[in-house]
């Protein structure tokens, strides 16, 4: 029998990241964490300032063009945009409903552009650049060492969490439509209430193990199984 | 060495987990075998002080797992079972680089440490991918990469090739078996046990058998009634 030879290397699966950053190697992906937060911080407070929807209007145009000139595909940005649009769409209407729809226009580009902004830093920003420009920071304002680096670490961890949780969300969900299940809310909030409990537990021992957190007192026995 | 001494585990809510348990382990690389419940992950969880015995004492170069957790956990390295729970950071160089900077290594230092271990493992282009993208054998070397960085003296291993496929069950047993560390794994792989110098095993958690691989195993087909 001829067995036709594969790979040996597995391949791996391109599940995406709930955390935003789209690798790439542009000026925007290169320009240092600190940089992006602070324009982002100066961005949205110009917005605010200038009470006017022709300076927001430029500006969001502005950080699409320079987004997409990263090389984000558009429907990454569509995507991340989506939910907002629906928000800023029902204010808009409102607004309009109320006789107010210059008042509307201004808030609606005002939310969009700074929206723009914060998605620009996270779509280009690696999570753990961040990371390090906020224990670089901490450890500026003199915070405790120890401190910085809990700091630091709970927001690794929140960010590997997340990316944990939509595998596990996207198998439940799998799981779900296997048995047809449908829509059922209960058959997807259970297991993944106790995937990402279990998860918490793992990762706590797992802390622990490695000697990164202090050992908890640690009760005499404990129903583990083989 | 690692010594357990008149060793009880009764669980919180009541089961004698290992019962009057003592061993002395100073072999390179032992195996601990049995059936589901038998006491394999409680004994292998006791080597590191991640669970304490109800009675009698574990002793790692003489430290009390009991009294000095953190210098047993500095000479013991433990790899879970699930891989994705061990590794805490989004890609395999931050994760590997933070169990060295708790340890006090600079954030450079450890950088380079933990590429220097991942190329160990042939796995340095992997560095920078999200964790939850590599597949059930690199996520396993990773988890080992994070303890090996630490030169632990001793491994103990839960099952490391219980859920990879035969590439990734071959790759992991290949980089364990050329590790200069003491290893206690867990396992109910009978052929990586075959390769290992002593085995221990459980029996509804008692030790009933323990010496070379394949009188164990031999215990063990027999105990279950396989033989």
């Amino acid at each position: 029998m001829r067995v036709r030879r594969r790979p040996t290397t597995t391949p791996t699966v391109g599940a995406p990241s709930l955390t935003l950053y789209w690798p790439g190697g542009s000026w925007l992906h290169r320009a240092p964490a600190g940089a992006k937060l602070l324009a982002l911080l100066m961005g949205a407070a110009a917005v605010v300032a200038v009470n006017r929807p022709a300076v927001s209007g430029a500006l969001l145009v502005a950080v699409v063009v320079a987004v997409l000139g990263a090389g984000v595909p558009p429907r990454v940005l569509v995507r991340q945009a989506k939910p907002l649009v629906i928000v800023i769409a029902v204010l808009t209407g409102f607004q309009a409903l109320i006789g107010r729809p210059e008042e509307g226009l201004v808030a609606s580009t005002r939310l969009l552009a700074v929206a723009a902004l914060a998605l620009a830093v996270t779509l280009t920003t690696r999570p753990t650049a961040m990371v390090d420009w906020l224990e670089r920071t901490l450890r500026r304002l003199h915070v405790r060492p120890v401190r910085v680096f809990r700091i630091g670490l709970t927001v690794g961890l929140a960010l590997r969490s997340l990316d944990h949780l939509g595998v596990v969300s996207r198998r439940v969900l799998d799981a779900r439509r296997a048995r047809g299940l449908g829509r059922n809310l209960r058959a997807f909030a259970v297991p993944t209430v106790v995937a990402a409990a279990r998860f918490a537990h793992g990762v706590g021992e797992a802390l622990e193990a490695r000697g990164i957190v202090d050992p908890a007192p640690a009760p005499r026995g404990s129903p583990e199984a083989d | 060495m690692i010594t357990l001494t008149d060793v009880d585990v009764v669980a919180t809510d009541g089961p004698v987990l290992l019962q009057d348990v003592s061993v002395s382990l100073s072999d390179r690389r032992v195996a601990v075998i049995g059936a589901n419940g038998s006491g394999k992950t409680t004994l292998a969880r006791l080597m590191n002080g991640l669970t304490l015995p109800t009675r009698g004492t574990v002793t790692v170069d003489d430290m009390d797992t009991a009294h000095d957790t953190r210098g047993v956990q500095r000479r013991v390295g433990f790899v879970f079972q699930d891989a994705d729970h061990q590794l805490v950071y989004p890609t395999p160089a931050e994760d590997i680089a933070l169990g060295l900077r708790a340890h006090g290594l600079g954030k450079r230092a450890a950088h380079e440490s933990a590429m220097a271990t991942l190329r160990r493992v042939s796995l340095e282009h992997k560095a920078d991918q999200a964790i939850h993208t590599l597949s059930g054998g690199e996520k396993h070397l990773v988890a080992l990469c994070g303890v090996l960085a630490l030169e632990p003296t001793w491994i103990v291993l839960d099952e490391p090739t219980t859920t990879l496929d035969l590439v990734n069950r071959r790759r992991v047993i290949d980089v364990l078996l050329c590790l200069p560390q003491h290893l206690v794994i867990v396992s109910h792989d009978l052929d990586l046990v075959r390769q290992l110098d002593r085995v221990l095993l459980l029996d509804q958690g008692m030790v009933v058998a323990d010496g070379a691989a394949d009188l164990t195993i031999g215990a063990y087909t027999e105990l279950i009634g396989v033989a």
